[in-house]
């Protein structure tokens, strides 16, 4: 189709050049990945393809948006009938919580004790789903273009998703709570037993599943018992939710070792819109 | 001939951005196709193996710093599909899309055995399941994504008689 002429010793000379050019850039990512960097080739095509990675997102997600809108349809005009009457009754239940607040508030300053700020969130899009090699990373960008920053904690309405661990100003990418190299300090919040959460393979579990491990002490922990971030983290704020218990086993080696399966509070396959917490330890 | 190369390297770009912006509800067994290894592929058999392998060079990085991969295997793989599609591509392969499908499938368990050889897995069978659905998953998209590129290039080509 097009001319396929070129000369056996260009060929050679042009693969000379490409290898030992790859040889250098292998060297220096891995250099700038030892000293816990990314490098500037890295960067860059990062920069160049984050756009087009956004545009694509956004395209696959009004794709699916349509399609589910025109095979659902009934079923949405119901979903949104109850979604309204679940406004009003939140909106009412907010005002009365908010006279609570305000209440609460007023009998703290006569106390003389100290009125916690709220705790800063940035919203931020979803702009690509990356898998890599330890399972999903997301890549995020805020909303109204602050800078993330590395270690930010992420979550959604529901529940935890996981940390940024690298950020370009605005955009930053993600670690979720099911990626191998993740691990987070929970409590369960029915018993308070403090309990590390490791993420299970997918392939393994079919689904994004976490499990608890190394209970401390007598473990009690139940099937429907909610886990959340513990306040022993260095990582995370504390009481995020993580995830619901949704089995317990007993190991076969020993019986004293429980291993619960928990589902992660937070929808990891319908991700849009996160909410980056600043003031994370 | 500078359009068509421009318009190839936008097109292995989007390939990558595509590749990691896949959808879980389109993904395979939580696999997605490797669009970019089938962007240089095509390239490869489109435009022969110099552009093949220059395609794989810029493709491995793009692809590792999208994926936050290391350079290293994808090199291997991305300049060695590039080169090698480019350098068949006039005599033992035809520009059919059942040979770009074969092809792809190929250069996708090759660079599943490289990552393999490079990386390895802590469990086998996990990455022999992955391994299957990617190559099965690479395969399908690769019609689409060869036939495209191919009509692209049939389109930007200068006709004979210009020379």
């Amino acid at each position: 189709m097009l001319t396929r002429t070129q000369s056996p010793a260009t060929n050679t000379r042009l693969m000379v050049i490409l290898c030992i050019a790859a040889i250098a850039l292998t060297y220096w990512q891995h250099r700038a990945h030892n000293a816990g960097q990314q490098s500037f080739p890295e960067r860059l095509a990062k920069r160049i393809v984050w756009p087009l990675q956004a545009a694509a997102t956004s395209t696959f997600a009004w794709t699916h948006d349509v399609c589910v809108s025109l095979t659902h349809a009934r079923s949405l005009v119901e979903e949104n009938r109850k979604l309204k009457e679940e406004i009003s009754r939140l909106e009412a239940d907010k005002v009365t919580l908010n006279e609570y607040f305000l209440e609460n508030k007023d009998l703290k300053q006569k106390l003389g004790l100290v009125v916690s700020g709220e705790v800063k969130g940035v919203a931020a899009r979803v702009i690509s789903h990356a898998t890599s090699p330890g399972g999903p990373i997301l890549t995020i960008q805020s909303l109204d273009g602050r800078d993330l920053e590395v270690g930010n904690t992420v979550r959604t309405q529901r529940g935890l998703l996981g940390r940024i661990i690298s950020a370009q100003k605005s955009i930053g990418e993600v670690m979720l709570v099911t990626h191998a190299d993740h691990a987070v300090a929970g409590v369960v919040q029915r018993s308070r037993d403090q309990a590390m959460v490791h993420p299970i393979s997918p392939i393994r579990s079919g689904q994004p599943l976490l499990e608890v491990a190394r209970l401390r002490g007598q473990a009690d922990i139940q099937v429907g018992d909610l886990i959340l971030t513990s306040s022993l983290s260095d990582v995370y704020p504390p009481n995020i939710p993580i995830g619901t218990v949704i089995r317990v086993q007993t190991a076969p080696a020993s019986s004293r070792t429980f291993r619960a399966l928990i589902k992660p509070a937070a929808d990891l396959r319908n991700i849009t819109y996160v909410l980056v917490l600043r003031s994370a330890k | 001939m500078l359009l068509l190369h421009l318009t190839f390297a936008f097109l292995l770009i989007l390939s990558i951005a595509v590749e990691h912006a896949w959808p879980p509800w389109l993904q395979m067994g939580w696999t997605s196709p490797q669009l970019g290894l089938v962007a240089v592929l095509s390239i490869g058999l489109v435009s022969g193996s110099t552009a093949g392998a220059v395609a794989g060079f810029f493709g491995a990085i793009f692809a590792a710093a999208t994926g936050s991969l290391p350079m290293g295997g994808l090199f291997i793989t991305y300049i060695g599909t590039g080169f090698i599609a480019g350098s068949l591509s006039g005599r033992l392969f035809s520009t059919r899309i059942t040979v770009a499908v074969i092809a792809s499938l190929v250069a996708v368990a090759a660079a599943s055995l490289v990552h393999l050889i490079l990386v390895p897995p802590p469990q086998f069978f996990p990455w022999l399941r992955t391994a299957a659905l990617t190559v099965v998953s690479t395969g399908i998209w690769a019609i689409p994504v060869y036939a495209f590129f191919r009509a692209i290039g049939a389109w930007l080509t200068p006709e004979p008689s210009a020379y």
